[in-house]
């Protein structure tokens, strides 16, 4: 039972982060301050508060899930109990940080909100509800996510120097050809995976 | 060694090739495929070459003047996109099914990244990867080439025609079958003889490895990758057979299906897309014939070499970054070994 | 240039900012994942306009509230609480005037309560900022989100289905992939390229006007204003 559920999640953390990446195969979490990220240690950073805030989170959304599944007017409880999820995650995690870990909360306080209230973090749980995942595959697919999230925005800070060496024209210079860029990194993906992705 | 113009302002630079007379040797090799196309198909291969190079010249230039500068169609690499992307593909396709990959392969994966090399995807990859999302059917129904039809019913061959409706025997190409994980119906012969279906300028295997040898020779590719590559390639297809067959007839079947080897000498020798280094060639076509094994085992499509290629030149910049590297502490050793030679002398 | 001038020029161009020079999605890359994966017909797009007016406008008024009152991280989560409420208004609404409508935006249609624009423009308001400001302010700001999102899927929905608002069309080429995330993506660059090309144009048209205007107080002959790119 216990290797079952382990391989549960271990496959389901690997499809979220290679197959199902939030960024590529969905266009989740983007946004222009993630896009151009000052240096690589600032996007793992953000990325990994993700991935903290929303493995904690989804221990909960689990529940979430389970109470909602079947329930009258499921669709409009879901997003609340979510964002209670989060909100609690979300507030310990200040709490926490800022009382016992002051040096450690100067760092991470800048990304806390863009890190927890961002469409990839909700995408994975909804996600999860909609293919009717288990315990050990929610908390696993969310961890994938915030993974796959962050190894992401790591190779789109390369891609961002590789872009900055090439004549690129004027009216492409910046969001426009890393958004290309990143339209193509997408296309190789889609090829690998096809028309299997939920919305 | 002759002046040349290039050795008056660089004169450390001491090879004679430039893009032009690359994209020369390549296009005088698809010239030789599309000679072959033309024997098994007729005609309307060599009509579907002339079209895609024309819409990919237009594109090209128009794409360069957008961005102000003069065109250059003298570097030919316009031509040699154009002249890929048909031979990629079955003989069946319309024409607006080229003229889509030749406008993506141009307008969308090269002339936004700064034209001619500073493109980060390879173009022709990008435009038959987007045509085989849009156009699935038509890109992967192949018509039976012509000996094989004449040889079977004895009759005269009839080629597909240039223009109007298509009216065409399909055959199972060997991809499809070995997707299903069957055995397919080709002898290994023929199929290196390029008597099966398949795309126009991917079944003549061995007109396609003397292609390879020529341009090894010409210094146009070099011959660590493309080795590097077919290497891990043939070692992924003998370790994990995707039929049930003899190991070493299951990699030949492998091998010689679909794009592997088109892609290998044509797609994967780009000098724009892949690394730069010796090692990080070598490394970056080792990991190619992995992850192209890899997508062919669990992709969705029939053919899915050319998202392969796309993700892998993602990574070319990390190849070379890791080169670099390895090659800084190989020679920072070897400075330390001379220094301490030196100092030892002295004392 | 008097500071007047360009006060006059900032009031008279606030709309057009909001919809081209300062879209949210064009200029600011707020709001990506919904054009790019979601805008794939007009009927999507309608709604996720409809639902970015009362999500966007609704918290924008709750934020200019909670940032008197709240900590920044409290007003954060004020305003996200606001948003989700709001988000269920919205969907009751669309989900009335649109059928099939949850199928077609799946969970994009619920991921409008976190979307980026509003998160990070409602946290960012100052103290003392005044009331029909940032309600003017909001509604350009989701008339510009929703002009962009308008056009992509429209050039979405007839390139790749053919149709526009369900109605079949005659198109000269169909392109399914259009409608897939990753089109979406190079669809968005091309369009952030474009939109940077016209409003470098504006500019300097309306740089052009401006100096020219004040060239007829000092008499001085204004042929043209070329823009430098630092």
């Amino acid at each position: 039972m216990l290797l079952e559920n382990l391989y549960l999640f271990f496959t389901s953390a690997m499809v979220a982060l290679a197959m199902e990446n939030a960024i590529f195969a969905r266009s989740l979490g983007l946004s222009r301050s993630v896009l151009f990220m000052k240096t690589p240690g600032a996007g793992i950073l953000c990325g990994g508060i993700l991935t903290w805030i929303a493995t904690a989170s989804s221990v909960l959304v689990a529940g979430v899930n389970y109470l909602v599944e079947g329930a009258p007017y499921a669709s409009f409880i879901r997003m609340p109990g979510y964002l209670l999820c989060v909100c609690l995650v979300y507030a310990a995690t200040y709490l926490y940080t800022k009382k016992k870990r002051p040096a450690l909360f100067r760092v991470i306080r800048p990304y806390l909100p863009i890190s927890t209230f961002n469409t990839a973090l909700f995408g994975a749980f909804y996600i999860s509800s909609l293919k009717s995942f288990g315990f050990f595959q929610t908390v696993g697919y969310a961890l994938g996510t915030g993974v796959g999230y962050t190894i992401a925005i790591y190779v789109i800070y390369y891609a961002r120097k590789r872009l900055a060496i090439s004549p690129v024209p004027r009216s492409f210079r910046g969001l426009p050809v890393l958004l290309v860029y990143i339209g193509f990194l997408s296309l190789a993906i889609y090829g690998l995976i096809g028309h299997g992705l939920p919305s | 060694m002759s002046l040349t113009a290039n050795a008056l302002y660089a004169p450390h630079i001491r090879h004679h090739e430039n893009t032009r007379t690359v994209m020369g040797d390549v296009i005088l090799v698809l010239v030789v495929l599309y000679i072959m196309a033309y024997m098994h198909y007729g005609l309307r291969a060599v009509a579907l070459g002339v079209w895609s190079v024309a819409i990919c010249v237009l594109a090209d230039v128009a794409g360069t003047l957008m961005r102000r500068q003069r065109p250059h169609i003298r570097d030919l690499s316009a031509v040699v996109t154009g002249m890929l992307l048909p031979l990629m593909m079955p003989v069946s396709i319309p024409y607006r099914v080229v003229a889509v990959a030749a406008v993506v392969a141009v307008a969308v994966a090269k002339q936004p990244f700064g034209g001619v090399g500073h493109n980060v995807f390879n173009p022709a990859a990008a435009g038959f990867s987007f045509a085989a999302i849009c156009f699935g059917v038509q890109m992967f129904t192949y018509p039976e080439p012509q000996q094989a039809l004449v040889g079977a019913a004895g009759e005269e061959a009839v080629f597909l025609p240039v223009l109007g409706a298509l009216d065409f025997v399909s055959g199972i190409a060997p991809t499809f079958t070995l997707r299903l994980g069957a055995v397919p119906q080709y002898e290994l012969l023929d199929m290196a003889m390029g008597n099966y279906p398949g795309p126009m300028g991917a079944t003549n295997i061995l007109v396609i490895l003397a292609c390879l040898l020529y341009l090894v020779f010409r210094n146009t590719v070099r011959w660590d990758m493309p080795v590097a590559f077919f290497g891990a390639a043939f070692l992924f297809a003998y370790i994990f057979p995707r039929s049930q067959m003899d190991r070493l007839e299951s990699v030949g079947y492998e091998m010689m299906s679909g794009l592997l080897l088109f892609a290998g000498v044509f797609l994967l020798g780009d000098p724009v897309t892949t690394p730069k280094r010796d090692l990080s060639k070598v490394a970056f076509g080792a990991v190619a014939g992995v992850v192209v094994m890899l997508f062919r085992r669990f992709g969705n499509m029939e053919e899915s070499i050319t998202f392969a290629i796309l993700l892998m030149n993602a990574t070319t910049w990390g190849f070379d970054m890791l080169g670099e590297r390895v090659y800084g502490k190989i020679r920072r050793h070897r400075v330390e070994v001379f220094n301490s030679q030196k100092i030892q002398k002295k004392a | 240039m008097k500071f007047s001038t360009v006060k006059k020029y900032r009031r008279r161009h606030k709309l057009l900012g909001a919809l081209l020079i300062r879209n949210p999605v064009l200029v600011l890359g707020l709001d990506l994942p919904f054009v790019i994966a979601a805008a794939t017909s007009l009927k999507n797009a309608a709604a996720m306009a409809i639902q970015i007016f009362i999500i966007h406008t609704g918290t924008m008024l709750v934020g200019r509230v909670t940032c008197t009152k709240l900590h920044r991280w409290q007003a954060i989560v004020a305003n996200v609480a606001a948003a989700t409420f709001m988000m269920m208004v919205a969907q009751v609404l669309v989900v009335a005037l649109f059928r099939g409508i949850s199928n077609s935006l799946g969970m994009y249609l619920y991921l409008m309560a976190v979307n980026a624009m509003t998160v990070f423009q409602s946290s960012a308001l100052p103290k003392n900022a005044k009331i029909w400001p940032v309600f003017t302010g909001a509604l350009s700001n989701a008339l510009g989100f929703a002009l962009v999102v308008g056009v992509v899927a429209l050039i979405r929905e007839y390139f790749a289905f053919g149709s526009l608002w369900g109605i079949s069309l005659p198109v000269l080429i169909k392109l399914p992939a259009l409608a897939i995330p990753f089109a979406g993506f190079m669809l968005m660059g091309f369009l952030l390229a474009f939109t940077r090309f016209l409003n470098k144009r504006l500019l300097a048209l309306s740089l052009l006007e401006t100096a020219r205007k004040e060239a007829r107080y000092t008499k001085i002959h204004v042929d043209s204003v070329e823009t430098i790119d630092l």
